[in-house]
């Protein structure tokens, strides 16, 4: 339970004081029964999750994705995106994309690069849409992308007393510094197919960053996109398409420059 | 005989974007980017409008194209936001 107030305690920090859920765990047989807040309960059972995890290491990655829907539900801000938030000198880029684009794998090694990874999964916006709140959750690598990086990176990482290393081969970790807000300086759409940077009319940022949106799912698409227009009119939003990772890192930095 | 009468789809949002509209098809739940002329039309058709009032009107704005010319163009692009489902055509 150590370890698990330690991977949660990013979340502790940014409630300031406010409760965001509940849970309870208790010992079922050889199992952990996972009580949830109830006002998850609808959204759990279409999702099909299980309340019954065989190790606390998983309750602990349940509750993060649970504690993230909820921060999502109650945010103060309508506006979030899922997608990765980095920072340099207080300025942030956010890269969205779809499924397997290549998020988390860029965040890593934009990090490495010397750039403030601040989540891989989402972030808020607020204001006039310039100042981006990370999610708190655990970043994510896939097995895959393990020989894009130096084993000794992967080894830290996985060292890490708050990450998780799973059956998939996947490893769940903090980056090491932690920042509550950042000013949103770009926005880059992240596709799968090789392509080159190249900026978006403010029209095609709205109808392409619309799907990204997490209220998207909840309100539709004519209120999100009403929402999200003054951001891609005050925002420089780019396509990018896939490229080697150094080179990727090149483009993401010029945009900060 | 007189000319049809083209208007907006009665599921249809406007979200302008700089210089260009973004209309939203509820039901086929599209999204569509109008560049200029189709963005200059679609702001014409906040009331119902004859073809030969769409030509006459950018005709004024545009008084060095020749009116059948106007008309052609302005008929294709009515033509592809009526299979877009974002106009309707009363005839």
């Amino acid at each position: 339970m150590r370890r698990a107030a330690e991977v949660l305690q990013p979340w502790v920090e940014r409630a300031d004081g406010d409760l965001l859920g509940e849970w309870t765990v208790q010992p079922e047989g050889d199992q952990w029964r996972l009580c949830s807040p109830a006002q998850l309960q609808p959204l759990l059972a279409g999702w099909g999750i299980l309340d019954l995890l065989p190790s606390v290491e998983l309750v602990v990655r349940a509750v993060e994705f649970q504690a993230t829907a909820l921060a999502i539900l109650h945010a103060p801000s309508p506006l979030g995106m899922h997608g990765a938030l980095l920072a340099k000198g207080g300025s942030a880029v956010a890269i969205v994309g779809g499924k397997e684009a290549g998020k988390s794998t860029l965040s890593a090694a934009l990090w490495q690069f010397g750039l403030d990874l601040l989540s891989d999964d989402g972030f808020f916006l607020e204001g006039e849409g310039l100042i981006a709140h990370p999610v708190p959750r655990r970043s994510r690598l896939r097995g895959t992308s393990r020989e894009l990086f130096p084993d000794t990176f992967w080894t830290q990482l996985a060292s890490q007393s708050t990450s998780f290393a799973d059956q998939d081969g996947s490893l769940l970790f903090h980056p090491q510094e932690r920042s509550l807000a950042a000013t949103l300086h770009a926005v880059v759409l992240l596709s799968a197919e090789p392509g080159p940077v190249e900026r978006l009319s403010s029209a095609d940022a709205l109808v392409d960053l619309v799907r990204h949106t997490y209220r998207f799912v909840v309100s539709g698409a004519p209120a999100t996109l009403r929402q999200l227009q003054p951001l891609t009119e005050q925002i420089a939003c780019y396509r990018m398409g896939r490229s080697d990772l150094a080179e990727q890192c090149r483009r993401i930095e010029s945009l900060l420059a | 005989m007189s000319e049809p009468v083209i208007s907006r789809h009665a599921e249809t949002e406007t979200i302008p974007s700089g210089e260009r509209v973004v209309v939203y098809q509820n039901q086929t739940q599209n999204s569509i980017i109008l560049n200029p002329t189709g963005s200059w039309l679609w702001n014409q058709l906040e009331s119902p409008r004859s073809l030969g009032w769409l030509v006459e009107t950018l005709g004024r704005e545009h008084p060095e194209v020749d009116s059948q010319t106007l008309r052609n163009d302005i008929e294709a692009y009515i033509g592809e936001m009526l299979e877009n489902q974002v106009l309707v055509r009363h005839d």
